[in-house]
């Protein structure tokens, strides 16, 4: 039957919105990283706009793949907007336009992969930040001077981090818009900054070190929380399920932050987690099984 | 009970607030089995004779022959124009008359089983349209407001049941004030209105929004009048209210018209269309099936034809958001049933549509969740 009517709130309309948000992550990544050394004197000009290279490779490539594969030109732009978010500043442009390359390529080879492609990327970039190019997430003026941030400062988004997603408090602001459209998975970020947070305060009484829950304000953390955990492709569709997927990524997080670089837990974990859904789910559907978890 | 949604009115959508009439069709249409094709002969029958199994002539013409459309056989009656009734001059019932053995008179109305009023105590008249821009409730309320009630009085007395409600949809005010008007002739009967949700119509919905336990029996407005007609006036029922709107026409409006009309002759002769590249749905946007003019004969069962602009809407891969399970007033999964493409089926589904009206990826989920729509 021909849909005739539907539903107002348009999933368009998600996307546009979810687009606008991320932006407003790349400007405020774009003033902590080089902007605001700008106008402290510590950067010229040139340096100053090499982030704006990181936002047109991103959304260069994937206009152009879309153009040849025939799609409309706006398709998964948001998509690509989040990587040029979620890598270390300091992160090399060649590397990253071979890999945003390797990345449109490779999605359209693996469409049915059971991990997000996000996150995918960001696996890769840890692996190659870290036993490659040995660098980790502070910007060019960070590696150079010592700096000390305190609470506050994690919390506004003056922090070490991916190029820009630090800001907490922008996250925050952002959850809230996000959590006004109908299609938005509002329950699961809650539920897995819950389900890191609360351990972590419960460990730092027992320890008595209260240093201990500034963890708390890990902004890898609340952007995997907010962006990558409720994406519909990868995650549960039921109530019941939602809260034990986002619950899951919660305390492996704060598992992994005791084992691993704090920065890096939270994807291992989602990671972790997708794998491990992909999985069940694959299994339990063979044979028109219909014990599906979802 | 699930959180029900409000559905935004398309003010493109609407209908006129006066009551159109098409009594006058040239011929009537009624259903016939086949077998009984070879018993019919040709005559003048008289408005409201008993032609066979409970179906009676709507009008007074002659008999003149049988149609047959897609398999189905129709009897068509040429209409005379005379109006003879069978009924002329049988004197209607008072109120005093009806009262006693007012049970006895009940009893002949076999379209329900009154066995089941016995241990009610709440009688829930259900006035709330099932289907969205839907307007045959709203008329019939106006147009038949003493009937209805004086209906539920007697059987609310007859019964001796002590609670007796009608449920409003808060939007629906002519209908509020139509039974407001007469409330004060039934002090027993008391108006109750519901929020503008969407299917609260629905029966089933009704019961479980209202927590409603079994001491509380619901009968439509439309089921209350055909018993007013059909035991009080001792008459037949030979018209019925057609909703026909729709974005793709000019004068959306609420007929009232003969059992049997073609649907073609009362659109050619007051519908205009805006835009003939149009869809027609009948009985709701919402859970409808798609049909064609020449196809549709008025039965009481045809409540609303729909003619909608034809939309763009291209089906996507599902983007797993869940809101079709989210919406579904009785958790019949329609997740499940896309993702087995139809092997879990599910009885509970009452095809409100909702699933399909929110899914943004415009995935017909209805289709694989119920058999109607295979």
């Amino acid at each position: 039957m021909p849909i005739c009517i539907h539903f107002e709130n348009d999933f368009k309309h998600f996307k546009e919105i979810f687009l606008g948000l991320l932006f407003l992550l790349f400007l405020s990544g774009f003033y902590k990283n080089s902007l605001n050394y700008y106008f402290l004197n510590q950067l010229n000009l040139i340096e100053t706009l090499k982030p704006l290279l990181f936002l047109f490779i991103s959304l260069g490539v994937s206009v152009i793949f879309n153009f040849f594969r025939k799609k409309s030109i706006w398709q998964d732009l948001e998509e690509n907007l989040i990587l040029s978010l979620i890598i270390p500043p300091a992160f090399p442009l060649l590397i990253y336009l071979f890999l945003i390359i390797a990345y449109n390529f490779g999605k359209i080879k693996l469409k049915n992969n059971i991990f997000s492609n996000i996150l995918f990327f960001k696996i890769i970039t840890i692996i190659i930040s870290t036993f490659f190019l040995k660098i980790n997430y502070e910007n060019i003026i960070e590696q150079t001077n010592p700096y000390f941030y305190g609470t506050l400062d994690l919390f506004l988004g003056k922090n070490v981090g991916n190029f820009g997603t630090t800001s907490i408090l922008l996250l925050i602001f952002i959850f809230i818009l996000l959590s006004c459209n109908f299609y938005y998975k509002k329950e699961m970020p809650i539920w897995t900054i819950l389900s890191y947070s609360v351990p972590i305060f419960v460990f730092s009484l027992i320890k008595n070190d209260f240093l201990f829950t500034k963890e708390i304000l890990n902004s890898h953390l609340w952007f995997t929380a907010i962006f990558l955990v409720p994406l519909n492709k990868y995650s549960p569709v039921s109530k019941k399920w939602k809260i034990i997927y986002s619950v899951l990524v919660g305390i492996i997080s704060f598992l992994l932050i005791n084992i691993l670089k704090i920065e890096d837990g939270v994807y291992i974990a989602l990671l972790f987690v997708e794998f491990i859904w992909g999985v069940a789910n694959h299994f339990l559907n063979k044979g028109n099984n219909l014990l599906k978890i979802y | 009970m699930k959180k029900l949604l409000t559905i935004a009115k398309d003010s493109n959508i609407k209908v006129n607030s006066q009551i159109s009439y098409f009594l006058e069709p040239e011929n009537v249409y009624l259903p016939i089995n086949k077998e009984l094709i070879n018993k019919m002969q040709i005559k003048s029958v008289k408005k409201g004779e008993l032609l066979y199994n409970d179906i009676y002539s709507p009008i007074s013409g002659q008999l003149k022959g049988v149609l047959n459309k897609n398999n189905k056989y129709y009897l068509i009656i040429h209409n005379d124009f005379r109006e003879e009734d069978l009924y002329k001059g049988v004197e209607e019932f008072t109120t005093v008359n009806i009262k006693t053995n007012f049970i006895e008179n009940l009893k002949k109305y076999n379209h329900f089983d009154w066995d089941l009023l016995t241990n009610i105590k709440t009688i829930i008249l259900n006035g709330i349209e099932d289907e969205p821009y839907v307007a045959n409730k709203t008329f019939l309320h106006c147009y038949e407001t003493s009937g209805i009630l004086q209906m539920l009085d007697l059987i609310s007395e007859a019964y001796k049941i002590p609670n007796v409600f009608i449920y409003l949809k808060e939007t629906d005010r002519e209908s509020i004030e139509a039974f407001n008007e007469y409330l004060g002739t039934y002090p027993n009967i008391k108006i109750k209105i519901l929020p503008d949700y969407y299917p609260i119509g629905n029966e089933f919905i009704m019961q479980d929004f209202l927590k409603l336990t079994p001491e509380s029996y619901i009968f439509s407005t439309e089921k209350m009048y055909d018993m007013y007609v059909k035991i009080i006036k001792e008459r037949v029922k030979d018209t019925t209210f057609l909703t026909i709107t729709g974005d793709a026409i000019i004068n959306p409006q609420v007929f009232k018209v003969k059992i049997g009309t073609l649907l073609k002759d009362i659109v050619k002769e007051n519908i205009d269309f805006i835009d003939h590249n149009y869809t027609m749905y009948v009985n709701g946007i919402m859970k409808s099936e798609v049909s064609k003019i020449e196809d549709i004969i008025i039965t009481e069962d045809i409540r609303a034809i729909y003619f909608m602009k034809n939309k763009k809407y291209v089906s996507k891969d599902c983007s797993n958001c869940g809101k079709c399970n989210e919406v579904c007033p009785v958790n019949c999964n329609p997740y499940l049933a896309l993702k087995t493409k139809g092997k879990y089926q599910n009885e509970k589904c009452i095809n409100c549509g909702l699933c399909t009206f929110i899914c943004p990826s415009y995935i017909d989920l209805a289709k694989y969740l119920n058999k109607k729509g295979n």
